[in-house]
């Protein structure tokens, strides 16, 4: 959630965000106001014109210095009745109710489009992207998407510009990525106010189980003998090159000669499987808890990819028949990500 | 310096050292080189990339900085120490300065640097300067708290000037009519006197020739109608009445509770304007019978005072009537006052006044007679006089140097006239002034500051005697300079008789006299006086309050209608919005286009789905996509048939 996006606290965007307890009063206010003006404005399509009317605006803790500042200076002046004290009131007074009038219209009438979210793997951070088109005749400066206490860069943009922001979300869990709510924010010109608008995207993503670190081997359509062992060794003689690290590889697979020559940890990779279609199976790792399958499961479908033999999917409930290519994997996280029973969607 | 964080840094300090410019000369050595020194310090670890000083070493320089400025001036109160405070407090800031937020604090410091300068001194270049700086820190500001890099300073700066385009207004809306409560509400230890020049409460030898040293305007006077002559130019300042043989003092300041004064002659009007001298009372052509300040009061000495020093320039309206005969009866005590003299002082002076009064037939009689003792004795009139020791100064005066200045003659004269039994009392104030031919207004300087006699006398009342104008005509009739002996001048009048430049400064204090008057000078009555001028006479506080809001608002519509000008999305071309109700046209009739479907897949889709519609949906798609994707064929019939058709579309 863009927990700050009521905030009246001015946050760098250069510190990381910190996590808001939710029950404070402060909180609960702001839930408040978030649900507010999800009821008023709706959902969004996309694009999403950011007009006027669903633009807010409040001063940031700067701006309430300011004013402070602003009414100090103004008992000063009267307390002198010095009138180039009120000049330097009225002119800084000016120049803040412009800021608000400029920072307002910064942000109205960009165009939010092309809501993204790609898959990631649970623990890393997924990539959200947001589109902004400028279709105004002035540029816009300084716009900022935040979603789940995560900010984007900041983004300038010329007129009829397009540009996008990205924001890495973090995940823990497997599942559907629901975004409810993303805020496109702009403290331009000075700062001292804070101008954001909500956008409720129909946009999910994927988050695939962690890919497990030390699995068992995954099962291979040729080498695969009775008992569904796969025999590593039996494969080497089809050696096909080498590849970088990935997490999860087996140390035996690594390839220590080179590796002593560079900074790379290279792996060997077989070819041995493209000689027959190895099923993934669920059943096959009777041992484990649904999750940590999900994880071997999943480190199996991007070796299984790697390695480029046709591969296929057997979960309960479910059976994707062999195939290669990065659709069959994408297939293949899909239906661990969505596998039930496990964790419900994450971070709504 | 391409690095955002040292252009940032660099934005901000050259603003800065534009806010700080005008107080250098005031601020103590120490200060701006404590800020100078943790400037370069910054600038350096910037461009070095040192570390900056660690917490603790910060936190001692700030300690040591905050007791320089106690050790310095003495306390935190006040316009001096809060200003160096203010500086310290920058420079101290600077040594931190990492995150933007730092940035914004110096913004903030530099906007109270500005205010401390202007609550100072109010030259008319302040207001381009305030423009100048408040420009040049807005801009540091806008380049400091940017999340990107920093703007290229043209577009930065085209930005910040577009809106103090709008910010102006405002500020002018404001001053205009904001209302203005008079302070002070807290008593703040004002300027302190000593660097503001003017008349002083008591006068002893050498009290105004030291006076007179300065050429600065002491007031400005704007006459409604005729100017009196320079002979009848005399400014009222204090009276002062107790004399202790050496130095007159002003007794005490007691209101006039009924005004025994027989106005006559001939009455002058103006407008005095006067500049800061930190003490309360007013200035005014003898004898002031009205005025507009209502908090101004007539002592019982006819010196019109404030309830309030004169710590900013003051403007106030006043009628005098220089023939008027204050007083015809004088009260005893009064009298009593006027004839005091101390014991044992002076004895020759009182011995010759005595003498002159025995021969003399009446008080009038001995006041010529004493003014004819000042012309047949050789006095000189000078700005330097000898020094005068000793227990009998008017004695050492009178009969041995007999070289002296106003205050000499006043204080002499007085003396003589009160040993003679002649109530009588100095009054000091100035005398003279020039005219300015550009504004036509008289402008008093310090240098016109004079000191003369007042004797009362029955049937005439309190009488202004000048004995200065018995041993120095000119200095009456035509000016200090040209009364002053060969080989002395009045301080600053060699630079005014300069050919050329007499003009030109006339220009100068032409254009400080309107500013004193317009801008330091507009108060409340000058807002009623403006809504009455534009036609709401008998206005008060609420019409300002109400159009205010009013006009503040119309600046922000305008700003608003001209960034949503700037903001608004441009129409969409007609094909495409006739193409649009076409779909909302068929989308009540239950066909909605898919966002991924282009017109002519759609127009397909209609034709299976609802085969009537197919001619026209034909029609409408084959004209829309003429019309949007071949440029050669689209012309104004298209569009017309394309409207045509889509208004008799009926699904």
């Amino acid at each position: 959630m863009p927990e700050s996006a009521l905030s009246p606290r001015y946050r760098s965007p250069e510190v990381a965000a910190p996590a808001h307890p939710g029950t404070a009063p402060v909180g609960r206010l702001r839930a408040y106001a978030r649900d507010w003006a999800r009821s008023r404005q709706g959902p969004d399509g996309d694009p999403v014109v950011l007009h006027r009317r669903r633009i807010y605006i409040l001063p940031t803790a700067l701006g309430l210095g300011f004013a402070a500042s602003l009414f100090g200076m103004l008992l000063a002046a009267m307390n002198y009745n010095n009138n180039m004290g009120f000049a330097l009131t009225f002119l800084l007074a000016g120049l803040g109710l412009v800021t608000m009038h400029w920072c307002h219209q910064n942000l109205s009438g960009v165009i939010a489009r092309g809501f993204r979210l790609h898959p990631s793997f649970a623990g890393q951070p997924a990539r959200l992207e947001v589109s902004l088109q400028n279709a105004g005749r002035g540029p816009r400066h300084d716009l900022q998407a935040a979603c789940l206490e995560q900010r984007s860069e900041h983004l300038d943009l010329e007129p009829e510009q397009v540009g996008a922001l990205y924001l890495d979300l973090p995940t823990e869990r497997r599942g559907r990525l629901v975004i409810s709510r993303i805020g496109v924010h702009t403290i331009f010109p000075f700062g001292l106010f804070r101008a954001w608008a909500w956008i409720h995207p129909d946009c999910a993503g994927l988050v695939y189980p962690a890919p497990a670190e030390h699995a068992p081997a995954p099962p291979s359509g040729g080498p695969e003998d009775a008992e569904g062992h796969w025999d590593e060794h039996r494969g080497e003689d089809d050696f096909a090159g080498l590849r970088g690290f990935r997490t999860g590889d087996s140390p035996r697979r690594i390839a220590w000669k080179a590796a002593a020559r560079g900074d790379e940890l290279p792996v060997k990779q077989f070819s041995g499987s493209a000689r027959g279609s190895a099923w993934l199976d669920w059943d096959s790792l009777p041992a484990l808890a649904p999750e940590a399958r999900l994880s071997v499961l999943c480190r199996w479908v991007l070796d299984a990819h790697a390695g480029g033999g046709a591969f296929g999917l057997r979960i309960p409930g479910g059976e994707i028949p062999p195939a290669i290519g990065p659709g069959q994997r994408d297939r293949c996280l899909a239906a661990l990500a969505l596998y039930p029973g496990g964790e419900g969607p994450a971070g709504v | 310096m391409s690095d955002p964080a040292a252009l940032r840094l660099g934005w901000m300090l050259g603003a800065l050292g534009l806010a700080l410019a005008p107080s250098v000369p005031r601020l103590p050595p120490w200060i701006l080189g404590a800020f100078a020194i943790a400037a370069l310090w910054r600038i350096a670890a910037q461009h070095y990339g040192w570390r900056l000083p660690p917490r603790l070493l910060r936190f001692g320089l700030s300690v040591s900085c905050v007791l320089g400025v106690l050790l310095t001036y003495r306390t935190f109160n006040g316009l001096e120490a809060g200003g160096g405070l203010l500086v310290v407090m920058g420079a101290m800031k600077l040594l931190e300065t990492r995150q933007r937020r730092d940035i914004q604090v110096l913004a903030f410091i530099g906007f109270f640097i500005v205010l401390m300068q202007l609550l100072h001194d109010q030259p008319p270049w302040s207001l381009p300067w305030l423009v100048l700086t408040v420009t040049a820190i807005s801009l540091a500001l806008l380049q400091g708290v940017r999340g990107g890099p920093p703007l290229p300073w043209r577009t930065a700066s085209g930005l910040v000037l577009r809106m103090l385009a709008f910010a102006v207004p405002v500020a002018l809306v404001l001053f205009l009519l904001f209302p203005r409560v008079p302070g002070p509400f807290w008593a703040l230890p004002a300027h302190s006197n000593a660097g503001m020049t003017g008349l002083s409460d008591e006068m002893s030898p050498g009290t105004i020739s030291q006076l007179i040293q300065s050429d600065e305007v002491a007031f400005r006077v704007a006459f409604r109608g005729r100017i009196p002559p320079p002979a009848a130019r005399y400014w009222r300042g204090p009276v002062l009445e107790r004399f202790d043989g050496w130095t007159w003092r002003d007794l005490d300041r007691l209101p006039l509770l009924n005004p025994r004064v027989e106005l006559r002659g001939p009455r002058y009007r103006y407008r005095i304007t006067l500049e800061a001298h930190g003490r309360a009372w007013l200035l005014a052509l003898d004898y002031p019978s009205a005025w507009s300040d209502r908090e101004a009061l007539l002592t019982n000495e006819f010196q019109l005072v404030a309830r309030k020093p004169v710590d900013s320039v003051r403007a106030l309206d006043i009628e005098s009537w220089p023939e008027a005969i204050p007083e015809p009866d004088l009260n005893p005590m009064m009298r009593a006052v006027n004839l005091q003299l101390p014991e044992g002082r002076n004895p020759r002076t009182a011995t010759l006044a005595r003498q002159l009064r025995a021969a003399a037939a009446s008080d009038a009689d001995f006041i010529d007679a004493a003014l004819a003792h000042f012309r047949a004795e050789p006095f000189v009139y000078t700005l330097r006089p000898p020094a005068l020791g000793g227990g009998h100064p008017v004695d050492e005066f009178m009969f041995r140097t007999r070289r002296g200045f106003c205050e000499h003659y006043a204080s002499a004269f007085t003396m003589l006239a009160r040993a003679a039994g002649v109530p009588a009392r100095v009054v000091t104030g100035y005398q003279g002034g020039e005219i300015n031919t550009i504004s036509g207004r008289l402008v008093v300087r310090q240098s016109e500051a004079h000191a003369w006699s007042e004797v009362w006398l029955e049937g005439r009342g309190w009488t202004r005697v000048d004995p200065t104008g018995a041993v120095a005509p000119d200095r009456i009739e035509l000016s200090l300079g040209d009364a002053l002996p060969a080989g002395e001048s009045v301080p600053g009048s060699e630079l005014r008789s300069l050919r050329g430049l007499r003009e030109l400064l006339m220009s100068w204090d032409a254009l400080n006299s309107a500013w004193t008057d317009w801008v330091l000078g507009y108060g409340p009555e000058r807002q009623l006086a403006l809504l009455a001028r534009l036609g709401m006479p008998g206005s008060d506080w609420r019409t300002l309050v109400i159009g205010l809001v009013v006009l503040v608002a119309g600046i922000m519509l305008a700003l608003t209608l001209w960034l949503a000008m700037r903001s608004r999305t441009p129409p969409a071309p007609a094909a495409l919005r006739l193409y649009r109700e076409f779909c909302r046209r068929l989308e009540r009739a239950g066909l909605a286009r898919a966002p991924h479907e282009g017109p002519r897949d759609f127009a397909q889709r209609v034709a299976a789905e609802r085969p009537p519609l197919a001619r026209g949906v034909a029609q409408i798609t084959r004209l829309y996509t003429a019309l949007r994707y071949e440029p050669a064929s689209a012309d104004d019939a298209l569009l017309a048939a394309l409207r045509r058709e889509v208004r008799a579309f009926r699904p």
